[in-house]
């Protein structure tokens, strides 16, 4: 799954720990999450889709490999 | 999924209970040293359990040294992170299911490598280190986490 967490973070003019905050998890969550190394649950997805001002579709995206 | 955890601050707690009866216990296995105050006599000890099984004199040392490192473990491994959160669950479920792969395959190599006596010690060590290595793999986990974090 490719996510867009960071562009969309950086256009919110957010820093890593300010979302973090906003979203009540650790820095590290961001930082894993903007890597590709975790995908969030949906609560959380809708939370930052909710802080960036955007819909969750537009964070996360699925590839070809998720469906196999 | 809500997890019961201890508070952080248990973290700490955890090793005045841990350290005591870990020496309590190699004590116990090695020197044999037993605390006075913890030994009952047969007549004692079948009026609590009334079933007959205690034939002479019985010490707890053992128990206690043994509980006490399952409390400061419990302690240690399942107290909450400084900020803990969903992906903190995630890697306490990685270490987790790492540690009981490594305990069973640990306790299956025992049973066909080590037999009598030296089982009865390898069984005895084995008791606790699906919680050592449970807390071992977590700490690495989020201290690799951390570390790529910050670079």
């Amino acid at each position: 799954m490719k996510n867009q967490l960071r562009p969309l973070r950086q256009l919110a003019n957010l820093t890593q720990q300010e979302l973090a905050e906003r979203v009540q998890v650790s820095r590290q969550t961001i930082v894993s999450i903007e890597s590709g190394k975790y995908v969030p649950s949906t609560v959380l997805a809708l939370k930052l889709a909710d802080k960036l001002g955007c819909s969750v579709a537009d964070l996360f995206v699925l590839e070809s490999d998720d469906w196999k | 999924m809500k997890t019961f955890l201890f508070p952080a601050a248990a973290k700490h707690w955890a090793w005045l209970v841990l350290l005591p009866a870990l020496a309590l216990g190699l004590a116990n296995m090695y020197w044999d040293y037993d605390l006075a105050f913890l030994s009952f006599k047969s007549t004692q000890l079948a009026r609590l359990y009334d079933d007959g099984i205690f034939s002479g004199n019985m010490n707890f040392t053992d128990e206690l040294a043994a509980i006490g490192m399952i409390v400061g473990l419990m302690l240690m491994g399942f107290s909450a992170e400084r900020v803990e959160d969903e992906f903190t669950s995630t890697l306490r479920l990685k270490a987790l299911s790492w540690a009981v792969w490594c305990h069973f395959i640990v306790l299956s190599l025992a049973i066909l490598l080590v037999h009598s006596a030296a089982f009865y010690h390898a069984l005895v060590y084995n008791m606790f280190t699906v919680l050592i290595l449970f807390r071992l793999r977590f700490s690495y986990l989020i201290w690799k986490n951390n570390r790529e974090a910050e670079a």
